[in-house]
């Protein structure tokens, strides 16, 4: 029993031994003080980690139908960048995929992209966020965070907005698709 | 035994192992929807925006080698894309990436092509890639990113298919004559209210319009603006500042002030381009209305509460006459006051008290106190008791005045002389223009006396003194007597003989009304100034002989005010 209690007693502190200490962290002093210096590198990164499907519904006898989009991007102990921004754009109008028909788009200027917000978790910087609504013929700024490069940063930012798009006379009914191109510019 | 031991061995350290084991943040924050990053690896922090772009510096044909990392943040394996592209800027600033079809025409075409890479989960692989500047290549800076690609996320169903990229710029400066260049695009005040703003966000645009990137210092009114520390070539870069709006609203003026040190590193000091522009805003001055109108309602207040006390004041002046008209009406004896003058005098007090009058209240509690006197004194002495003259002096007496001789309505009526405020000043040429003086204006003047010889010295013989008609059946009968006899009548009289006995004896005080005089006076002994008059007036209306049977107090006045108490005609 005893021969036991040691041979697992010895593993474990094997085992604890061989953990990963933390990184860079060194323990100096002799009179029972340690002064730990710790090498931090931004080693981190800022990437966009979700963007929730974009379910486009139109009301009844409405003339237009909207969208919600919901993007988070991600900081882990990242530097800061002055500026960072994230922007919404179609890579291409949306089409119908129901008929085979070359010509039956919705053009990127009946799509508009409206009450852009941002709301960050920890993180930082200063936000700015467009007001009213623009078309989506060119990248719209969803949101820009101005931080200061010699800090770091890690946060959840959450952006969410609305898009509406409105069939101009002559659509065709049915399904349209495009691609909707989230670009985080560091 | 052994294998009891090997499981010990095996199972513990397992435990252990798993106690220690902490998943990371990294791990935690992924999904499958999580998307690669990128991150330059070979950079410094002198570099453009602290080394977090790419960056370098390269004269046409030189390959440039950049570091980078990328960052699988997904749970799942991940197969991006990475490419260069040129970084442009729209009229409001936002950068745009040219997409697919609309090729690169810069720095974008400098790279080595689309290239692949495949990411385990949650793993980061260090890339290079390179850059071949052009022979062609203008000098100054050239701004590009390096795009990572994530597949398409498709959802079924759905509008959008959703392409998530993630890039980091790439600046690239080739040596040469650049030109600095930068101008103001625009400048916006955003008040945070419409209504009633407290604070303005001034928002100044500047867009890079040279070849070569700027460190740009943004102020407004002197405080500095908050924006990028760099900007880059052609780029559009906002500058916010938030200002107090003063309450008192109207034009405020905003001075911008833009200043530049040519270059994006922080060893490059050469100043750039300058630019200033001044906008003004006008707020609507809610708050100095407000401010306005609260004065103005403070003043209208203040007159209403003036108004209200003039008011006051108008009634308390009616007050009084009203007093003085019950006074008299007492006084006179003619009629019976509408109302006790005590009571209003009392009910004035008290209003007076309300105004805050002071003053008033002073004045008309020194009124009553006097009326309470004047009550509580005797009839005044009649006063030719001159007329007790022992016949023996038959001087004639100017006897036509008896007829003329009007009756007082009382005995005490001058005694309410002192609450006629415009009661005439007290003659002191003699005795007579006193007497004059003590009546209303209303009332005949005295007939003219004749001086005698009486036994308490010299004096004057009239006819009508003091004692009241109805209560004196003498004078009644001297008057009778003496009315249908126009000739002169002499002190002897028959009938003023037992008269002047008689008068004699009631002009004695009785002891009551010798104890009020005598505390009247040791009171105008001490009384101060405002009192003294009121005083004064009380006593006097006891007659000179009942004064006279005073002398010991009236020798303990202060001689003026002896001297007031008693013209020298009636001085002792």
């Amino acid at each position: 029993m005893r021969l036991r209690i040691l041979v697992a007693t010895a593993a474990a502190a094997i085992v604890v031994a061989m953990a990963p200490s933390p990184a860079h962290a060194q323990l100096d002093g002799a009179d029972g003080s340690g002064l730990i210096t710790a090498n931090i590198n931004a080693l981190g990164s800022r990437a966009i980690t979700a963007v929730a499907p974009i379910p486009i519904t139109s009301n009844q006898n409405g003339s237009s139908a909207t969208g919600s989009y919901n993007i988070v991007v991600t900081e882990l102990t990242r530097n800061g960048s002055n500026p960072w921004s994230v922007t919404g754009a179609l890579a291409a109008p949306l089409t119908n995929v129901d008929v085979d028909t070359n010509n039956d788009t919705i053009p990127n200027s009946a799509v508009e992209v409206s009450n852009r917000a941002s709301a960050e978790v920890n993180g930082g910087g200063t936000k700015t966020v467009p007001s009213g609504a623009q078309d989506l013929t060119a990248a719209r700024t969803l949101v820009s965070y101005a931080q200061s490069t010699a800090l770091l940063y890690t946060g959840v930012y959450t952006l969410t907005g609305d898009i509406t798009v409105t069939p101009p006379t002559g659509s065709k009914t049915g399904v349209f698709t495009a691609t909707f191109v989230v670009d985080l510019t560091n | 035994m052994l294998k009891k031991s090997l499981l010990a061995l095996c199972i513990v350290p397992a435990f252990v192992a798993g106690m220690l084991h902490v998943p990371s943040a990294f791990a935690q924050a992924a999904d499958d929807q999580a998307g690669v990053g990128i991150q330059p690896l070979d950079t410094k922090t002198s570099d453009p925006n602290g080394g977090q772009w790419f960056y370098k510096q390269g004269a046409p044909g030189d390959v440039l080698e950049f570091k980078a990392r990328l960052v699988n943040l997904a749970t799942v394996e991940r197969t991006v894309k990475m490419y260069l592209a040129d970084l442009n800027f729209s009229s409001d600033g936002t950068p745009q990436i040219p997409g697919p079809g609309k090729p690169s025409q810069d720095i974008g075409t400098w790279g080595t092509g689309e290239q692949s890479y495949t990411l385990a989960a949650n793993a980061k692989q260090d890339i290079t890639f390179k850059v071949v500047v052009p022979d062609g290549a203008d000098p100054g800076d050239h701004v590009g990113v390096v795009v990572i690609e994530n597949p398409p996320q498709k959802t079924t169903g759905q509008a959008f298919n959703i392409v998530k990229r993630v890039s980091t710029r790439l600046y690239v400066t080739v040596p040469g004559d650049a030109k600095p260049a930068m101008k103001v695009e625009s400048v916006t005040i955003e008040p945070d209210s419409s209504i009633f703003p407290r604070e303005a966000t001034v928002r100044v645009t500047l867009r890079n319009t040279g070849t070569i990137g700027l460190r740009p210092n943004v102020t407004v009114n002197g405080e500095k603006a908050t924006g990028p520390d760099v900007m880059l070539t052609k780029s559009i870069e906002h500058f916010v500042v938030t200002k107090k709006v003063p309450l008192w609203g109207g034009p405020q003026s905003y001075r911008v002030d833009v200043t530049s040190l040519v270059g994006v590193t922080t060893t490059q000091n050469r100043i750039g381009p300058v630019d200033q522009v001044r906008v003004s805003r006008f707020y609507f001055p809610w708050m100095l209305l407000i401010a306005l109108t609260v004065l103005g309602l403070f003043v209208f207040m203040v007159r209403r509460w003036l108004r209200k006390r003039a008011g006051r004041y108008a009634a308390m002046r009616a007050d009084m006459k009203r007093i003085e008209r019950l006074l008299s009406e007492q006084r006179s004896g003619g009629t019976t006051p509408d109302e006790d003058p005590e009571v209003a005098i009392k009910a004035a007090i008290k209003r007076a008290g309300r105004a805050g009058d002071k003053e008033s209240e002073e004045k008309l509690k020194e009124k009553l106190a006097e009326h309470r006197a004047a009550v509580a004194a005797p009839a005044p002495d009649p006063e030719p008791v001159v007329a007790t003259t022992p016949p023996p002096a038959p001087e004639p007496v100017a006897a036509p005045a008896l007829p003329d001789e009007p009756v007082p309505a009382t005995a005490g009526s001058s005694t309410y002389d002192w609450l006629l405020d415009d009661s005439p000043p007290v003659a002191t040429e003699g005795p007579k223009d006193f007497y004059d003086s003590l009546r209303d204006a209303d009332e005949p003047a005295e007939p003219s006396r004749t001086p005698v010889q009486s036994a308490m010295g010299p004096g004057y013989f009239v006819p009508d003194p003091a004692p009241p008609a109805a209560s004196s059946p003498v004078t009644q009968d001297v008057a009778e007597d003496a009315a249908p006899d126009p000739e002169p009548v002499v002190a002897r009289a028959p009938q003023p003989e037992p008269v002047s006995a008689l008068v004699h004896a009631t002009a004695v005080p009785p002891s009551e009304h010798v104890d009020a005089l005598a505390a009247l006076l040791r009171e105008l002994k001490t009384a101060p100034k405002k009192r003294q008059e009121a005083l004064l007036q009380a006593a006097r209306s006891y007659g000179v002989l009942t004064l006279r049977a005073h002398a010991e107090l009236i020798d303990e006045l202060p001689p003026d005010v002896r001297v007031k108490l008693l013209p020298k005609q009636w001085a002792i």
